[in-house]
């Protein structure tokens, strides 16, 4: 009796740890995610703007 | 711009060692929650230990919409457009952050409730105030004219803001079955062990810089969106 409740309570333990590494690791990987999505976006408009910059002004 | 960035790097590697610090706190020096046992196991246990995450999550959301009522507030004063730059960048570093506490939120949930989600006070709160930053972001990028359509937003950002002393509160006005603050408890006051309140606290601040360095480099990207919208219409 005491051997199947230690063993549960080893499961309940083990899927708590499961959960608990699923949610960090989201967390990790959806704040990196944001952050490389702004770098992207950053040098993705830079770049437009130095080519704005660089176009003449006249229509070709 | 670029020696602007280039000053925000030592503080991105200092959030990012922080992060390992607080990591190691939190998985060696804190102890397992066990205030409660079911059956000779502690009940919460290892999964409590998603609080020292979700909780400066939510303290970001929080601090993320009263800026974005700042700069709504400051930008329909003076029209400049740098306050609305940070109003729609505070917005989108927001609406981030409160997926986060969702999410952590829901995987702490499951163990300890036995479901992902239940329409409690503040859950349902927290779940409206995300939906309501995201219809703000969505009528941003939907209006075609900027000028009106960042005056709309502002006005949409301020009037959102009203649900972010709903979501704290919540807890307190009505029963449900998320716990009461153990922090900021004005009846019974702090009510966490030390190790365990240096480690909130210490994740709080760190979580609060990288609010700060995603809102420098948002911003930023804001500028440069305008400067395109500028040149394109020369």
């Amino acid at each position: 009796m005491l051997i199947a409740l230690a063993r549960t309570a080893a499961q309940i333990e083990q899927t708590k740890l499961i959960y608990l590494g699923v949610g960090f690791s989201f967390v990790w990987i959806a704040i990196a995610f944001y952050l490389f999505s702004i770098i992207r976006r950053q040098s993705d408009l830079q770049a437009r703007v130095d080519k704005l910059k660089n176009e003449p002004p006249w229509p070709k | 711009m670029t020696a602007k960035l280039a000053s925000l790097r030592p503080i991105a590697w200092l959030v990012s060692i922080g992060m390992l610090v607080g990591l190691v706190a939190i998985f060696t020096w804190v102890p397992t929650d066990c205030g409660m046992t079911v059956n000779g196991a502690c009940f919460q246990g290892s999964i409590q230990r998603m609080f020292y995450v979700h909780v400066p999550s939510a303290w970001v959301s929080y601090l993320a919409f009263t800026i974005v009522l700042i700069g709504s507030f400051s930008y329909l004063r003076s029209g400049r457009d740098k306050w609305d730059h940070v109003a729609h960048a505070s917005a989108e570093i927001g609406v981030v952050f409160t997926a986060i506490t969702l999410v952590t939120g829901m995987i702490w949930g499951k163990p300890v409730w036995g479901a992902f989600w239940r329409w409690e006070p503040r859950l349902t709160t927290t779940l409206v105030m995300f939906l309501i930053y995201v219809g703000y972001l969505t009528f941003r990028s939907m209006a075609t004219d900027t000028t009106r359509g960042s005056r709309i937003a502002s006005v949409i950002g301020m009037a959102g803001f009203i649900n972010v002393p709903i979501v704290h509160f919540s807890v307190q006005w009505y029963r449900g079955q998320h716990p009461l603050p153990v922090v900021v408890n004005p009846q019974e006051g702090a009510q966490l062990p030390v190790e365990m309140l240096i480690t909130l606290l210490y994740m709080v601040a760190l979580f609060s810089l990288m609010y700060a360095t995603l809102l420098a480099l948002r911003v930023r990207l804001g500028r440069l969106e305008a400067q395109v919208e500028t040149l394109e219409a020369i």
